[in-house]
Formats: C-alpha cells, sequence, structure tokens
C-alpha cells in the first residue's frame, strides 16, 4: 500500500511529522511535571480530538459534516449520565461514550450518506437541531436545565491524561485510515465519486465506516470533556459553534492533511479563548473572516502553502550550491 | 459464426426500460452481447446510447426490464459491483481523479476492481499504463493532461479493472483524425489479443462501422436495426434516422 500513497517528498516528511509528533507527546505527558494549571492544555487538546476526528470524515471524503458536534454532545451526554446517575467509573463512561456517538453516527448514516454536496451539509445541519430539540425537551436527562457531575470525580490530572490519550487515538486513527485501503477509497471518492464507484469502490460503505469513525472519536472527547467541565445542558452540549470551530481550525490547517487539524487548532484555540471571553460573539465574526480568508488565500491550509514551498527551498539551495 | 456467437451471450438486455419522469429514454430495448464480439451502438445524439451505458453499468436503475451479464443478474445492481462481476466503462467526458497522477489512477482502478485475472499485463498498473501509451506519463497529475491522454486514462483506468466487457462511450469523439486512427486500432486490439468483449458508441458512424462487428441503432430510445455493419447502411429506417429520408 505504501507506494501507492507516498509521494515524492513523502518519506522525508513524514519522518519528520513522526520525529515532531513524538516529541509534542513527550512534552504533553511531562506537562502535569511543569505546569500547574492544565485546563489550557486540556482544551487545545479537546479541540485538537474534535477538529482532527472532524477532518478524518470531512477532510478524507470531502463532505462537510456541519452537524459534528452532535457526536461531542452525544458523548458528553452518555458519559456524563453514566457518571451522575450510574456511578461509573470514567475509564468505562468514556469508551462507552464513543459507543454511543459511533452507534448514533451509524444511524445518521443510513439518511444522509447517499447524498451528494451540499444536500449532506444541509441534512447534518438539520439533524444536529433535532436532537438539540429532543434533548432540550427530555425530562430523563435533565431537559433543558441540564445537570452536573457530583464533585467526586474531580481528578484534573487524570482528566487530562484522559484527554492526552483520547487526542493521540485520533490522530493515530487519522494516520492509519489515511494510509489504508480505507484511505485510498476516500480519496478517490473524494476527488470523482462516479468514477470510484465504476471502478469497484463501494463508496456507500467506505463513507458509513468513517463517519462511525469520525462519530466514535468525537463522542470519546466529548466524554472526557464534560467529566472536566462538569455542567451539561443542551445549549452547550449541542453548539454549531464547536461544528464551525472545527471546521475554521481544520481548514486554516489544511483540510485532509495529517498536521493541519492539529496547528490550526493549536494556533486558534488561543484567539478564540481571548476573544469569546473579552468581546463575546465577536470571535464568531473573527471565525468567519478566517475561514473566508483561507478559502481565498490559502484553500490548502497552512500544511499544504507550506508544503508548496518546498520544491522553491530545494530549488533555491540547489542554486546556491551551484554558485 | 453467428450461430456459434450465439451459444455463448455475455450480456443479455431484455425488455429494458429506462424513463426520467415523463421522457423515456429506453424503451423496451433487447439486445444480446457476445463473447468475444465488437458490438457499435450507434444513434443521433439523445438517442439513449449513453443512457443505456448508465443502466448496464449500474448508475442508472432502470424502470423495466433484465439485464443477466455472464449469467448473474445484475439489473439494478450498484456500479462498483457490476465491476467487480467484470464490466468496465469509460466516460464520455474524461472523469478522471483529477489529483493523482497518472498510475496512481490506474493502481485505484486494480486495487478495487475485479479480483481474479488470467491475464498478468493487466494485473500489473505498469503494463496498463504502458499499453495505452501514458508510461512517459505516468506521474503527471491527471487534472492536466490533454483531451486525448485523458481518453487514454479512461481506458486504462477500466482495463485495470480486469473486465470480460468494456463500454466505449464516445471514444472518438473529440479525438484529431491520428489519434481515432489509434484509438481504432486498440480497441481492436483489446478484441483480438486480450480477448475483451466490447460495446462501443459512437454518433459518428464512419469512425467505427470499419472495425465493429455487428452494429445495433438507437433512436429516441427504440432499438430501430441491428445486423453487420454492411446491413446497417443499407437499411432505409436507419438512413431514414440519419439524414431525415422519408421511408418508401
Amino acid at each position: 500500500m505504501a507506494p501507492l500513497m507516498a509521494p515524492k517528498l513523502g518519506r522525508v516528511s513524514t519522518q519528520v511529522e513522526l520525529a515532531v509528533c513524538i516529541i509534542a507527546f513527550a512534552a504533553l505527558l511531562a506537562a502535569p511535571l511543569y505546569l500547574n494549571n492544565l485546563s489550557t492544555l486540556f482544551f487545545i487538546l479537546m479541540w485538537v480530538g474534535l477538529a482532527t476526528s472532524f477532518n478524518l470524515f470531512a477532510g478524507l471524503t470531502g463532505y462537510v459534516n456541519f452537524g459534528h458536534v452532535v457526536f461531542y454532545g452525544v458523548g458528553a451526554y452518555t458519559a456524563a449520565l453514566a457518571m451522575a446517575y450510574q456511578h461509573m467509573s470514567p475509564f468505562i463512561a468514556v469508551p462507552l461514550a464513543g459507543l454511543a456517538s459511533a452507534t448514533l453516527a451509524l444511524g445518521v448514516s443510513v439518511p444522509t450518506v447517499r447524498l451528494r454536496g451540499a444536500y449532506f451539509a444541509i441534512a447534518t445541519l438539520s439533524i444536529n437541531q433535532a436532537l438539540f430539540l429532543i434533548f432540550d425537551n427530555w425530562e430523563a436527562v435533565g431537559s433543558a436545565p441540564g445537570f452536573t457531575l457530583p464533585i467526586s470525580y474531580y481528578q484534573p490530572v487524570t482528566e487530562y491524561y484522559v484527554m492526552l490519550t483520547v487526542a493521540a487515538a485520533t490522530i493515530a486513527a487519522f494516520y492509519a485510515v489515511s494510509h489504508s485501503k480505507l484511505g485510498v477509497a476516500l480519496k478517490a471518492i473524494k476527488q470523482q465519486e462516479d468514477t470510484a464507484l465504476s471502478v469497484g469502490v463501494n463508496s456507500t460503505l467506505y463513507k458509513v465506516i468513517t463517519l462511525v469513525l469520525s462519530g466514535f472519536f468525537a463522542g470519546m472527547v466529548g466524554g472526557t470533556a464534560i467529566w472536566q467541565i462538569t455542567i451539561i445542558d443542551p445549549p452547550s452540549a449541542f453548539d454549531i459553534t464547536f461544528t464551525v470551530n472545527s471546521i475554521a481550525m481544520t481548514m486554516l490547517g489544511g483540510v485532509g492533511t495529517f498536521a493541519g487539524p492539529i496547528l490550526g487548532s493549536v494556533i486558534l484555540y488561543e484567539v478564540i479563548d481571548f476573544l469569546s471571553i473579552n468581546y463575546p460573539l465577536f470571535h464568531l465574526i473573527v471565525l468567519g473572516a478566517v475561514i473566508v480568508v483561507v478559502v481565498l488565500g490559502i484553500p490548502d491550509g497552512i500544511v499544504g502553502f507550506l508544503k508548496r514551498q518546498i520544491p522553491h527551498v530545494r530549488s533555491a539551495m540547489q542554486k546556491s550550491k551551484t554558485k | 459464426m453467428r450461430e456459434n456467437l450465439e451459444k455463448n451471450a455475455l450480456l443479455e438486455i431484455e425488455g429494458l426500460t429506462k424513463r426520467f419522469s415523463g421522457l423515456v429514454a429506453l424503451s423496451d430495448v433487447n439486445l444480446q452481447v457476445f463473447k468475444g464480439e465488437m458490438l457499435g451502438l450507434i444513434g443521433p445524439n439523445g438517442s439513449g446510447k449513453t443512457t443505456l451505458f448508465n443502466v448496464i453499468s449500474g448508475s442508472l436503475h432502470p424502470n423495466g426490464g433484465r439485464i443477466t451479464f455472464n449469467g448473474h443478474n445484475i439489473t439494478g445492481l450498484p456500479s462498483y459491483k457490476v465491476c467487480k462481476l467484470g464490466v468496465a466503462r469509460t466516460f464520455q467526458i474524461p472523469q478522471p481523479f483529477p489529483d493523482m497522477p497518472v498510475i496512481e489512477n490506474i493502481r485505484v482502478a486494480r486495487l478495487f476492481g475485479r479480483s481474479k485475472n488470467a491475464r498478468s499485463d493487466l494485473d500489473d498498473p505498469e503494463n496498463v499504463c504502458k499499453l495505452v501509451g501514458l508510461d512517459a506519463k505516468r506521474d503527471v497529475v491527471a487534472r492536466s493532461l490533454t483531451v486525448s491522454d485523458k481518453k487514454r486514462l479512461e481506458v486504462g483506468r477500466a482495463l485495470a479493472t480486469s473486465p470480460t466487457l468494456l463500454l466505449f462511450d464516445e471514444f472518438a469523439a473529440g479525438l484529431t483524425a491520428q489519434e481515432s486512427k489509434w484509438a481504432t486500432e486498440f480497441v481492436k486490439t483489446l478484441r483480438d489479443s486480450y480477448g475483451i468483449t466490447i460495446i462501443w458508441t459512437e454518433h459518428v458512424m464512419r469512425v467505427i462501422m470499419s472495425t465493429v462487428d455487428r452494429v445495433a441503432v438507437l433512436d429516441h430510445g427504440v432499438k430501430i436495426a441491428e445486423g453487420t455493419p454492411q446491413e446497417i447502411v443499407k437499411s432505409e429506417h436507419v438512413l431514414a434516422v440519419y439524414f431525415g429520408r422519408n421511408k418508401s
């Protein structure tokens, strides 16, 4: 499979990416030793997980899931209910959250995955609204006021490590999918779905598998996030800005790339956090502007922009050598 | 020869009908294609040639009728299943995977196409690339190919799925005289050296009349004639359709 995927620069840049990942992971692993407040890192990792799980489906298939937050929300609700009412260990509640969202993704895929282009986006957006309304009126899960987790679950360092694990697993899953036969199928579907079908690619199956994976990881992110946030209600669990943030972060970094959503979340998290605290709602204008500027200026994001510079840098280096 | 072939119908179409709301694109079409033959499918623009291909290859569901391929009922099967049974197609307007290099386009088809193949030279994407004359451009991104190279890639991709039946949709359209000569020779090679059964649509009769074994003529979704090229060019009905002559 490897020779099919690897472009000419692939080997070098993959090694660099891997080295950067290992160093970053080691630094994050040691963070509790040198940081008193892990909350910022926790939420950066949450966005890395959300944006990467968004990218897993949207970036690889080319279909924009405007309802990505429902996987986060249902995961968060599942874990919160399991912990608050069933007194379940978070170590069971978080994987359970992933499974709940994966099941939801499977359900969502039945009516939506055959839709093309904008129809898919609109259908997923309406699923977001539908789930918000269901949870807002569902007495058994606390309806509109929501509920809170008992204080006994407060374990900031453990929460941090679980989020780190979930984010790393999401990144690993993205890498594995994009370097597998499934990844080849998705690449073909993204570029020309009718042709993919005509050469034997079962596009529906591959899209369903990918949406389920995307849902599974976003659900675990939600389950872990709510453990730290402790308060859950429908407006925060099904907040469309979560989807918008994921889109903006992924696009800024580079849609469909491995490093894109990671870079995008690290960069945008601070900006969004600062703006939404100091200028509430103004951050949405900034996000909109980011999306517009990225689409017009660097449609392949920071990663794509950098990759395009590599040949220029190489030729410049060769020129200086010959001189 | 005819009788011998009839025992080996690879593709059998019976009473095939396809409607687009009010418009009848295919009306009760019956057609047999025999193993190893090259069937020309001709007709004026809008006569239903591409619709027929779309229905055979599973892009469209028929409203009625039955399609049997190699003993399998493929009526209404999705495209990817039809492909895995051994039916490949080219698109009238080339539809490569635009951001993949030529060789990767072919590799995708090999990876997902029909798994079993007796002819090992079509199993190797590099060989397929050579066969269609694109080995010098194997690393060129598909979107930057010329029209005629895109057409070569269309065949290459279709061949890499290891088909027993290949559907050529207006393969020579948009090609120069020299290129279309290559196309004709190439399609002949596929039939003669590789034993691939071929249906070739074209609305320019001249291109395929000298090459095909038999011709079927569609007009307004109805099969109006079928026979050897010699019989077809003499058919009053076909001439009427093409040149507007009154039937005498």
